[in-house]
């Protein structure tokens, strides 16, 4: 990804791993194809000014505000659903919600691999963005059908959904149910924090835990 | 050097606290203006991480909300004492784990 016009100076390090989170978005995935792929990340970019979702974050419960999301009318509706709760209300998220995305016909396993694409693509126009650019242009699908991946190393650690059997936490375990997504998620996060034995920050360790602190706090996330 | 006045005590808190929180709210004005003063008290590239932190924040707080993960059992047990008094709790209300 070329951030040569960006404000702020960008390691080619960060450069290289959102310009594969991009290329990647426009692979075949587990349970979307790469068109599809591409569409969620479109949506998750147009939610940013659903006005629905305005009303919603105002509101007492997010329930209180009836209506539909005028997303990509070539997602199911229910991912359209889930794309705009991610991205615009994710601290008020809950299982009835969630379960009510599957009773829509969403399934698990593509649910989580919306999750992967929809956070990957927060993190890196969000980082675009805090550095002076517009989103970067995303690239053209390629062919190819979804390959129905899916673990069966996973356990239930009292999430919505099962999680992988091992990990040194939990959202390291998150999206383990479709391991794919939870590739794509780790390699566009990763250079966020101290994931690999060599991060380093020109802030120090206090510093970033205080803006990781602030960021969980706006967006009401308990873990 | 940190202050009194809510960030931790960390050094240029404040200032990394007010950039974090434009940057998870998207308010990219606010940024820019943030990033500003960030260059010349901390130094651009110390800016840019900051920035890639809070991004990176963006992305996965969402995970763990999108998942409805449970906290680990040993950071539950460490933060035991404070989790309450600091508001972190109520991020975490029983219908967050609720069936229909």
């Amino acid at each position: 990804m070329d951030y040569a016009a960006a404000q702020l100076p960008v390691a080619r390090r960060i450069a290289d791993a959102h310009g594969a989170t991009l290329a990647a978005f426009a692979k075949p995935g587990a349970w979307w194809d790469a068109a599809d792929r591409l569409r969620i990340v479109a949506e998750t970019r147009r939610a940013a000014d659903c006005a629905l979702c305005d009303a919603k974050a105002e509101a007492l419960s997010a329930n209180a505000v009836p209506g539909e999301h005028r997303g990509d009318v070539e997602l199911p509706p229910a991912a359209v659903d889930a794309i705009h709760g991610i991205r615009n209300d994710s601290g008020r998220l809950t299982r009835r919600w969630f379960d009510e995305l599957i009773d829509m016909g969403l399934q698990p396993e593509a649910y989580v691999e919306l999750v992967a694409l929809t956070a990957s693509s927060v993190i890196v126009d969000t980082f675009a963005q805090g550095v002076g650019l517009e989103p970067p242009p995303l690239p053209e699908p390629e062919a190819g059908a979804p390959s129905f991946e899916r673990s069966e190393d996973v356990a239930d650690a009292g999430a919505w959904l099962p999680l992988a059997a091992e990990g040194r936490a939990n959202i390291l375990r998150s999206l383990g149910l479709v391991p794919s997504a939870l590739e794509l998620f780790f390699d566009a996060f990763g250079n966020s924090y101290y994931m690999h034995a060599d991060a380093e920050f020109a802030i120090g360790r206090r510093q970033v835990e205080l803006v990781a602190s602030r960021v969980s706090a706006v967006n009401e996330c308990f873990y | 050097m940190g202050s009194a006045d809510g960030d931790g005590n960390v050094p240029d808190g404040a200032l990394l606290a007010a950039l974090a929180e434009a940057v998870a709210r998207w308010r990219f004005e606010e940024v820019a203006s943030l990033r500003e003063e960030g260059i010349a008290r901390l130094g651009a590239q110390a800016t840019s991480d900051a920035i890639l932190v809070a991004a990176g924040f963006n992305g996965i707080t969402r995970v763990a909300d999108a998942i409805g993960i449970r906290l680990d059992a040993r950071t539950a047990a460490a933060s035991d004492a404070w989790r309450g008094q600091i508001g972190i709790d109520a991020f975490a209300p029983p219908e967050k784990w609720a069936a229909a």
